[in-house]
């Protein structure tokens, strides 16, 4: 029932707590962390009044209050708004379990298409910006800002967050790639306590980290392994070509700080200007780790791809000198030993894909389980944190997994993340 | 050990100690003991050591997250920490002193072997050669998928009970399986799909039986599929250390080899437009009697057969129309043969019969057969007329050991039939070898004849016309004479099939009708009154502006229209009728005579004749050889005098060489003749002559008018 949405308009001045609302005009356009949510307090409605808006869409089957009859609702939608008792009592007479794993699989359905709604258009943001960014530098540096700010301001506030696997990335790989570094960085920077301003430098950093490859020949932007000397400087020029953009761009310093460090290793082995942990800020840190966590999971070459997991195990075991211990310890606890998108074997046999981390278990995320008899609409999605005894044995490349487990478990050929209040998914017990 | 390095126990815990050392030395995998509290460890076996590459002694006191070389290690001794987890199994890494890391099974546990004390046992097994095996296997798979799928052959592979075990791309293509049947393993819907693609699904799965029966046959069936496909299936039995473990079954798409294989087999073997066999199939088959005969077992004959005058027919009423007859030839040919005789086509009106077991009277039946098949009237389009063949005849043994050598020799004497008059047949002369070998190259001849245009050694020689009645001349007939330097005396009947072909013959033609116009105008004006007749090609007649030439023609040498007659050919009035209509009328309207040449042999009807504008009739040279004896030479000349009467048209007959044939022609109402009898044909000078002896003379000269030699008929005379 949530699945097609409402046309029920409400005034502004009628809104109460309890309502569930939808907001208009694209998720960038309000500071809520979801475009359809239940107003929780005083000052949301506030905030929402603040937004210029003279209506908005609300839903009265979800909403816990009806409004105040004929103060300012639809004379249309007010037909609409008197059989919502009855079936909102209805669900009390059916069994309430199969009920609950229905609702919380749409709930699940939901929260995943509006992240990756999200998703795209973010990424068409960032396209946007970096396409202007050569012609309207200020124009592109404040699209920047403002792609960064908005999801800085949905990230605000002590709520527990949620890195939400998305099934599918829209935009292009490069914008696919600065969009997953930003949100990963910003999540990252958020948990290492960055305030408010750190993070929107971060994001602006993160986002336009590699717009000097817009100065690289095509064959250049991507380093390969067969590459010679020559190629592997013009390639490393992109961060001097980025600098150069982030002046032109205005961004402030802790932004283009950013761009210029951000293939700086802590162990003085980075480039370009092969500085030590001391003299690298903590975003261009955080955005150094997760850029090459992110490179690790969508090579150039899709057959060299590593599983999250296995990406992680490589910067872990292979280049934890390079990267800071603080900023590679929180990034473990945040993505888990298993970061979604992995496929594993559990301990019992059975094949699964992390669907999610739990917070302070990241050895138990929570996982959805190939099991032939369940149809792949309903798979069972597991939280190890309460499964006694279950636990992840090894982890599988998807190439080694069966085909039929493959086939169900389908993880997306290119790994990509958002974020969501975690509230909103419950997995179930 | 040194009990130095060990972390200071009290008595009883060092007693416990020393058991678990004791236990943990005993056991064949890396195991080493972990303090709860500390986490660092306190004991490990010398297996542990040197899976570690470090002397057991030294790991000890050794913090766990030194050695750590996974995140999930990391993890898994923080929960320890925080009491949140006690225990873990999994496939995870350890880091050696050196760096390297070795994949390993490793397994924690807590144990409390006293009260208050806590251990964690972590042992671990060495998973090395397990991951290497893995790898070379997962690499060998990988090797033997992408073989699998680069291969053009549908691959199945079966267990022993016909269970599934792999397949490729191309299989589930050209069976067309529906992909969900793969995906979901769901081999007996697949088994079962493909027994419903077979045309005969009973025969295919008695035969899929046996197979199942017979784990070492190798087997290879044609399988039909309603789809239209046709598959090869080849079956070989898959053995593993010598005893059969399953089967191997490839399917090769053979649909195409076999329909292309047919079309090849047929289009390499047969004339595509008659269907008869062609030169090839020919080839075969003489190669065959030849063998044959060279075993002294047998004797055949070769008949070389063309068609005469059939390029006229495509000249003149086009290619579609000459195809359609050569078909209906092809036909009549076919059921003149004996079972066992192969006729075959070597291309445009040339036909080759192959006649076994043939001797010289059983050819020369054959080709009287075929002569008169021939001689049925073919209808086409409306149109009725009869076509003549020229038959060459080689026999066998006799003629030659080779193909080319028999075929050599019956073209040759075909060749001789041809310049015999047409219409017959002609055995191998071993001098006829000799006249072919000389015959002079077409391009050599038209090189020569455009050399001998140029520098004027045509001439032109008028044969005298003469009218019955009156026995006075009254016209001559224009024929040209060529004789070259180099190649001396040149027929028209060789030179001039050349010169149409290369389209010379326009110049040619047109040198010829100016010069037989000023001869005529000489002759005009020296009071000679005389109609001189030019034979026109049908290229030259078609050409555009050839009215127009005509009359500028007469005009410049001051002829009256009347003095000149043009001699066409029927054929040239069928083709594109109307345009000859147009064409006949505009040189009628110059006052130009117009007659039908070689009359009988050619396709008009009568009623297009009516509307002609023509004023004489030729009476075909063929047509008078058999007069006055030959039945049917008699009737058709009688038949032809009678049309023209109808039609008021004058008669001439040409070819006159007896005074037999001329009271015979005069008696049936013939006005004219030109031939032998009367005058061959002379030069102006001679002609002249010739008149001026005329009314005396006539009787007296006739001896030397027979012994004179005949040159070879010309195909076309000008």
């Amino acid at each position: 029932m949530c699945a097609t949405p409402t046309r029920e308009l409400i005034d502004v001045q009628d809104l109460r707590v309890g309502m569930v609302v939808h907001l208009d005009g694209g998720w960038m356009a309000h500071p809520f962390p979801l475009s359809r949510f239940k107003i929780a307090s005083a000052e949301q409605i506030t905030t929402i009044r603040s937004l210029g808006l003279k209506r908005v869409r609300w839903e009265p089957h979800a909403s816990d209050v009806i409004p105040v009859a004929g103060a300012g609702v639809d004379a249309g939608s007010a037909v609409r708004v008197q059989p919502v008792a009855t079936p909102a009592a209805a669900p009390t007479t059916e069994d309430p379990t199969r009920t609950s794993q229905r609702e919380r699989l749409a709930r699940q359905r939901e929260s995943l298409h509006l992240c990756e709604r999200q998703f795209a258009e973010a990424t068409t943001a960032c396209t946007e910006l970096t396409r202007i960014a050569g012609a309207q530098p200020l124009e592109a540096g404040s699209q920047a800002q403002a792609l960064s700010q908005s999801l800085v301001d949905k990230m605000l506030g002590d709520q527990e967050l949620c890195i939400q696997l998305l099934s599918s990335a829209a935009g292009s790989k490069a914008a696919a790639h600065a969009l997953n570094v930003t949100i990963l960085s910003l999540l990252l920077g958020r948990r290492l306590g960055l305030g408010a301003d750190e993070l929107l430098d971060l994001g602006v950093g993160a986002v336009l980290h590699d717009i000097g490859k817009a100065e690289l020949a095509e064959r250049v932007r991507q380093r390969e392994d067969h590459f010679i000397a020559a190629e592997v400087k013009e390639y490393e020029e992109h961060v001097a070509h980025g600098v150069v953009y982030a002046r032109r761009m205005g961004l402030a310093p802790g932004a283009a700080l950013v761009v210029a460090q951000h293939h700086e290793h802590c162990d003085g082995s980075g480039f370009p200007l092969r500085l030590g942990a001391d003299k690298l800020s903590l975003p261009a840190r955080i955005v150094a780790l997760v850029n090459r966590y992110d490179k690790l999971c969508n090579p150039n070459l899709v057959a060299k791809a590593l599983t999250p997991h296995e990406a992680l195990a490589q910067l872990f075991a292979g280049s934890a000198h390079q990267f800071d211990k603080a900023v590679m310890a929180s990034f473990i606890k945040m993505m888990g030993v298993y970061p979604p998108g992995s496929t594993v074997q559990l301990s019992d046999e059975r094949f699964a894909l992390v669907v999610n981390v739990n917070a302070g278990r990241p050895l138990k995320p929570t996982v959805l389980v190939h099991d032939a008899r369940v149809p792949r609409d309903e798979a069972l999605v597991l939280d190890l944190q309460v499964q006694s005894g279950l636990g992840i044995r090894r982890s599988v490349k998807p190439t080694q997994l069966p085909p039929p487990a493959l086939n169900y478990l389908a993880p997306a050929r290119r790994v990509a993340y958002f974020f969501e209040p975690a509230h909103e998914l419950e997995p179930a017990s | 050990m040194k009990p130095d390095t060990r972390p200071p126990q009290p008595p009883a815990a060092a007693d416990t100690m020393h058991a678990m050392e004791a236990l943990i030395e005993a056991l064949p995998h890396a195991v080493w003991l972990v303090d709860a509290k500390a986490l660092s460890i306190v004991a490990a076996n010398r297996a542990a050591g040197s899976l570690l590459g470090v002397a057991a002694t030294d790991l000890i006191g050794k913090p766990v997250l030194e050695l750590a070389a996974t995140p999930e290690e990391l993890c898994f001794w923080g929960e320890v920490a925080d009491d949140t987890a006690d225990a873990i199994e999994t496939q995870t890494l350890v880091r050696r002193v050196d760096g390297t890391t070795v994949p390993v099974t490793r397994s924690v546990s807590r144990v409390e072997p006293a009260a208050g004390e806590a251990l964690y046992v972590v042992a671990l097994r060495d998973r090395s050669e397990q991951v290497q095996a893995q790898r070379e296997l997962e690499m060998t798979v990988a090797q033997l998928a992408a073989t699998l799928e680069s291969t053009a052959d549908g691959i199945l592979v079966t267990d022993l009970s016909g269970r599934i075990r792999n397949c490729n791309q191309r299989f589930a293509q050209m069976w067309a399986v529906p992909p969900e049947f793969l995906l979901q393993h769901d081999d007996d819907a697949l088994l079962d799909w493909m027994r419903r693609s077979v045309v005969d699904p009973a025969a295919y799965m008695r035969r899929l039986a046996a197979l199942e029966e017979a784990t070492m046959v190798q087997a290879s069936d044609v399988l039909q599929l309603h789809s239209g496909k046709v598959i090869e299936r080849v079956s070989l039995p898959q053995c593993s250390h010598g005893r059969p473990i399953g089967r191997v079954f490839s399917y090769r798409d053979i649909t195409e080899q076999i329909a292309a294989g047919e079309r090849i087999e047929t289009l390499s073997t047969t004339d595509p437009l008659t269907g008869l066999p062609n030169r090839r199939r020919l080839a075969e088959r003489v190669k065959s009697s030849l063998a044959q005969a060279q075993r002294g077992q047998a004797q055949f004959a070769l008949l070389f057969l063309n068609l005469d005058g059939f390029k006229h027919v495509n000249d003149t009423l086009g290619h579609a129309f000459g195809d359609r007859v050569l078909i209906e030839v092809a036909e009549r040919l076919r059921a003149c043969l004996r079972q066992g005789d192969t006729v075959a086509r070597l291309g445009s009106d040339e036909f080759v019969l192959l006649l076994n077991l043939a001797d010289s009277d059983g050819a020369e039946a054959s080709a009287c057969r075929v002569l008169e098949a021939l001689r049925q009237p073919f209808h086409q389009a409306g149109m009725s007329f009869t076509v003549t063949a020229s038959i060459g005849i080689a026999l066998v043994p006799g003629d030659g050991t080779t193909m080319d050598e028999v075929m050599g020799r019956a073209d040759a004497a075909m060749q001789e039939a041809k310049k015999a008059g047409r219409a017959g047949f002609r055995f191998h002369r071993p001098q006829a070898r000799s006249s072919v070998a000389e015959s002079r190259s077409r391009m050599q001849l038209d090189h020569a004849m455009r050399l001998a245009l140029a520098q004027n050694r045509f001439r032109l020689h008028y044969q005298p016309q003469v009218d019955m009645a009156s026995g006075g001349v009254v016209g001559a007939e224009a024929l040209i004479r060529w004789n070259d330097p180099e190649l001396g005396e040149v027929s028209p009947g060789e030179f001039i099939p050349v010169a149409e072909d290369s389209g010379f013959i326009i110049a040619i033609g047109d040198w010829v009708l100016h010069q037989a116009v000023a001869q005529a105008a000489d002759w005009h004006a020296r009071g000679l009154t005389l109609v001189v007749s030019v034979n026109v090609s049908a290229l030259q007649f078609q050409q555009p502006g050839f009215v127009e030439g005509v009359a500028e023609a007469l005009r410049q040498a001051g002829l009256p229209a009347a003095s000149l007659e043009l001699e066409l050919t029927e054929s040239m009035l069928v083709h594109d009728a109307a345009e000859a209509l147009a064409r006949l009328h505009a040189l009628a309207e110059l006052g130009v005579k117009l007659a039908i040449d070689d009359f009988g042999t050619g396709y008009s009807s009568l009623s297009y004749l009516k509307r002609l504008p023509v004023h004489r009739l030729k009476i075909d040279r063929s047509f008078v050889d058999g007069l006055p004896d030959d039945e049917s030479d008699v009737g058709l000349v009688h038949a032809i005098i009678n049309m023209g009467r109808a039609l008021h048209l004058q008669i001439i007959a040409e070819g006159v060489e007896t005074e037999a044939q001329r009271r015979f022609l005069k008696k049936a109402g013939c006005d004219q003749f030109q031939g032998f009898l009367f005058a061959k044909a002379l030069d102006a000078r001679t002609f002249e002559a010739r008149l001026k002896e005329l009314p005396v003379a006539r009787k007296r000269l006739r001896p030397s008018a027979v012994g004179s030699p005949r040159p070879a008929p010309p195909s076309r005379r000008h």
